[in-house]
């Protein structure tokens, strides 16, 4: 399955809000997708919506703590926060919906860290931009995705290789640029 | 003994100093280390540090090394340094994460795996969280 096919360049909910004039600013623009996310036990494990941008500078996948709190609020809910480890970095399981593919975020030894947005805080717990969720290199090999960015068009699109029909796209994809 | 921070920094009082006309300041995960050096009775710093080493393990180093200790093999759910929980089952201490989470309490809750290896933390590359404004 295809999961994004030529999805403009955007910003997130939270950027425009914190930014209003960047939405129109096509350097502020960029590798932004609608997911939803959904947890292990956390809030009953209902689907959450979020903005994640894709980053292959980034190593780690981030949650933005700023997100977690909204969603709580949100909610009404007493339970204010996913289970985290000693390290800071979520425990439960989750999983992430894009385009109508569910994909698991992170794993033990490669989790999914919370990080915070602005403050003081140590470098490994900042957490660039102004997405709720940062996936970063560790998401792209975990599930093997190809990504096809086109700056001229200013368009992101992911595939991923779920299948048999995905992996000979993909493959043909590659060959091409071979060529 | 706490002393006022201001504007130029911390005052120490040269009886602490060993008669060292110089100190080294050294900043150690957070605490501030003031080496004399070259005084009558200046410390060996490297023995220092090895003694600061053992008394300053950073807070996540010594939850788990509580939740090694007393509950080997388990998850371990603690407020700060007090475990407030512990199971062999995921679901259950999941469970007990929860509750220390809505209880009143003034730190966040953590869940110790001791069952996961070590991880390296991240070093996170990528655009910046704000961009500079065009002069």
């Amino acid at each position: 399955m295809i999961l994004l096919h030529r999805c403009g360049f955007g910003i997130a909910r939270y950027h425009e809000r914190e930014q209003p004039g960047d939405a129109d600013e096509p350097l502020a623009q960029g590798f932004v997708v609608k997911v939803e996310i959904t947890f292990e036990q956390w809030l009953d494990g209902t689907p959450l919506s979020a903005d994640a941008f894709l980053d292959p500078g980034a190593d780690n996948s981030f949650l933005s703590r700023r997100w977690i709190e909204e969603q709580a609020e949100a909610a009404g809910a007493e339970d204010p926060t996913p289970a985290i480890d000693e390290e800071g970095a979520i425990f439960e399981r989750l999983h992430v919906l894009i385009a109508g593919c569910r994909l698991p975020l992170g794993n033990r030894q490669r989790p999914l860290w919370v990080g915070s947005q602005g403050g003081v805080q140590e470098p490994e717990r900042q957490m660039p931009g102004f997405e709720d969720l940062l996936l970063g290199r560790d998401f792209i090999t975990l599930h093997g995705l190809l990504l096809v960015i086109d700056g001229e068009h200013r368009e992101l699109s992911i595939l991923a290789p779920e299948d048999a029909s995905n992996r000979a796209k993909r493959d043909r994809i590659l060959e091409l640029l071979q060529a | 003994m706490r002393v006022k921070v201001t504007a130029q920094g911390v005052n120490i009082p040269q009886r602490m100093l060993h008669g060292a006309p110089q100190v080294e300041i050294r900043d150690r995960g957070g605490v501030i280390l003031i080496l004399p050096l070259g005084g009558e009775e200046a410390p060996s710093p490297s023995g220092f540090e090895d003694t600061l080493a053992s008394t300053t393990e950073d807070l996540p180093a010594r939850q788990r090394r509580l939740a090694c200790q007393q509950y080997p093999g388990e998850y371990v759910v603690l407020v700060g340094e007090r475990i407030v929980a512990h199971s062999s089952d995921r679901q259950e201490a999941l469970r007990a994460y929860r509750v220390a989470a809505t209880g009143s309490t003034p730190m966040e809750p953590v869940l110790v795996d001791l069952e996961a290896k070590p991880r390296r933390r991240p070093i996170l590359r990528g655009r910046s969280l704000k961009r500079p404004r065009p002069s």
